[in-house]
């Protein structure tokens, strides 16, 4: 307990190093385990020696293009041991890297890009005149014919200089330190421009480096990738498996379904899964075999359903399930739980556990705020929004900066989290973030539209509009329209035009009578 | 007994009328057009993979310009599946 009263649970990191660069970690299994498998998609697969090297052929030639530290690079490549290879590349330069999802909108692209300013961008055509798209990846140890990679010929004076070129050029890393920023994170913003998440180096790290690190990831183990490549999960499955020695094995389907995680686990040997607790629930709904042969799944990201994991713990008793609960804000997790059978039938529901390593939880008026190594430097170029919420606590009677999530919650008896919703809008669609005001923000800009009001029921977004009489649009252009300018989860699911919004007692929207109107 | 393409469509539709809760797939939309979520997407997909054997991408319920156009696809996948192929099951891209 604070000396202000502010309850708190922390954890200080086990004993472990202080949390250090991500591509450090990589290399340093490379140079110790450098034929330990590291990154695997299909019948592609890389060891450490050989991701370290590729990602030192692409550091080199981003190095040539402008990327170094204080830089922002943006990639946007399919989910691939070559995105991976290409964003170890980014870091070794000492640049932070945006993995964008090359399925979004141009549109989308264009405005997250631009905010970046980056000096090179990579992958699909994003900026005319700056954009490189990284050739076939050169795999040189390998003795087989690999899919989608190009067999480096060691002889040829061509690779021998090039290897001699990667050599020198690592000797010239740019220093950086774990605070600087690794990863940028974009996600729904209500001024109706996503916000890019400024994480360092030591957020990703402060999770993998010690005793405690998550779900025990370490040499032998293999975790699946299946999350979109723009989230922080991405991270926990990538850098958590390469930072700790494991192996990460990459879905090669959009979204995952059980018969792709049952590729993963007979194929690639995947033991540890994260995913969301809406597709959990799914996958148990449908499938609920599909998670045979797991030792780790992690889940969260939603309020999970106890039926659902009362049926896996009944069905997969040896398999460790863990609820993961954290904003991006904080990378990855802020706490999580092991949870028991016991923990389906409690009154106050499934808790979302006690902080991960060098974290702290504090609940100040009922919301949940967070602190620690984890901890973003703030919303990229908004200063306003950073300041709003990041700000400095008072905890044990020093001061502490804390992000202030907007969740609502308590801690039990035990010093345990638990998640009580929210204080804003904002929701969760398939795991998604969802600011409902950024897809309104959208809205409005369809010519013909006036007024309109989002509102998320049952797991889906409903649009209510207003057109102006001179100019009307149909509930069909306008979604069109959004379709061009959101990515698919920001896209309303159905569209109502309304001769007038309803309105509360005070003149505002009110978005109750539209929920209540949605509802059957 | 193989089933024919026609039998395959129909199941596929009646997965779909199943997760979207109606009577009657409608086959002559969009996905998006008919209000569908991803979730709702990714459950088609897993039953037909679960029910039929076919391998369907969820992306490929959303691209499909109509659902019609996506049991064609599941059916095309089962066929060419049939047809003595390696692959373990046919394939919706």
């Amino acid at each position: 307990m604070s000396d202000l009263g502010i309850p708190s649970a922390t954890a200080a990191g086990g004993g472990s190093a202080v949390p250090g660069l991500i591509h450090e970690a990589v290399a340093a299994h490379a140079a110790r385990t450098p034929d330990a498998p590291a990154v695997s998609q299909g019948r592609l697969r890389l060891t450490y020696g050989e991701l370290d090297r590729a990602a030192e052929v692409f550091a080199a030639e981003l190095r040539r293009r402008g990327a170094g530290p204080g830089t922002l690079v943006p990639v946007a490549v399919e989910r691939s041991p070559l995105l991976v290879a290409v964003l170890l590349g980014v870091l070794k330069c000492g640049a932070g890297y945006a993995a964008l999802d090359p399925s979004w909108p141009e549109q989308r692209l264009r405005t997250v890009v631009a905010a970046l300013d980056p000096p090179v961008a990579v992958g699909r055509a994003l900026e005319p005149g700056r954009v490189w798209e990284p050739g076939p990846l050169r795999v040189h140890s390998a003795g087989e014919e690999v899919p989608h990679a190009r067999v480096g010929h060691e002889n040829s004076s061509h690779a021998r200089v090039e290897q001699e070129r990667v050599e020198q050029e690592s000797n010239r890393h740019a220093p950086v330190d774990p605070s600087a920023t690794a990863a940028v994170f974009f996600t729904s913003g209500t001024s109706g421009a996503p916000k890019g998440v400024l994480s360092p180096h030591r957020a990703t790290t402060r999770l993998f480096a010690g005793p405690d690190r998550i779900a025990g990831l370490g040499p032998g183990r293999v975790m699946a990738q299946a999350a979109p490549v723009a989230w922080d999960a991405f991270t926990l499955e990538v850098w958590g498996a390469l930072t700790s020695g494991a192996a990460c094995a990459m879905s090669e389907s959009g979204s995952l379904l059980p018969d792709d995680l049952r590729d993963l686990v007979s194929g690639a040997g995947v033991d540890t899964l994260w995913i969301t607790s809406s597709l959990f629930n799914l996958f148990m709904d449908e499938d609920p075999d599909a998670f045979a042969g797991l030792t780790h799944v992690l889940t969260g990201g939603e309020v999970l359903s106890p039926a659902h994991v009362r049926a896996f713990l009944r069905r997969h008793p040896h398999t460790a399930l863990i609820n993961g609960y954290g904003p991006v804000e904080s990378c990855v997790f802020a706490t999580t739980h092991r949870i028991t059978a016991a923990d389906c039938d409690r009154p106050d529901g499934i808790p979302v556990g006690t902080p991960v390593p060098h974290t702290g939880v504090h609940l100040v008026d009922g919301e949940i705020w967070v602190s620690g190594e984890g901890l973003a430097a703030g919303y990229l170029s908004l200063p306003e929004a950073t300041a709003e919420r990041f700000t400095t606590l008072t905890v044990d009677g020093r001061p502490t900066r804390a992000y202030r999530t907007g969740d609502r919650g308590f801690l039990d008896a035990d010093g345990v989290l638990h998640f009580r919703g929210r204080t804003d809008r904002q929701v969760k669609i398939a795991g998604h973030r969802v600011e409902p005001a950024e897809t309104e923000a959208a809205a409005r800009q369809v010519p013909g539209l006036r007024d309109c009001a989002v509102v998320p029921v049952n797991g889906r977004l409903e649009l209510y509009y207003t057109t102006r009489p001179e100019r009307p649009v149909t509930a069909a252009t306008v979604r069109r329209a959004l379709r061009t300018a959101l990515p698919r989860h920001l896209v309303p699911h159905t569209v109502h035009a309304l001769p007038a919004l309803p309105v509360t007692a005070n003149g505002k929207t009110d978005r109750d009578a539209l929920t209540r109107r949605s509802r059957p | 007994m193989e089933a024919t393409a026609e039998q395959v469509a129909g199941e596929a539709a009646r997965i779909i009328a199943e997760v979207l809760e109606v009577p009657e797939a409608p086959l002559g939309e969009n996905f998006y057009d008919v209000g569908g979520t991803s979730l709702q997407a990714i459950r088609i997909c897993a039953r037909v993979g679960r029910d039929l054997g076919i391998k369907a991408a969820a992306e490929s319920v959303f691209d499909s310009e109509t659902l019609g156009d996506f049991c064609a696809g599941v059916a095309a996948a089962a066929q060419k599946d049939a047809g003595g192929r390696p692959a373990s099951g046919g394939n919706v891209v």
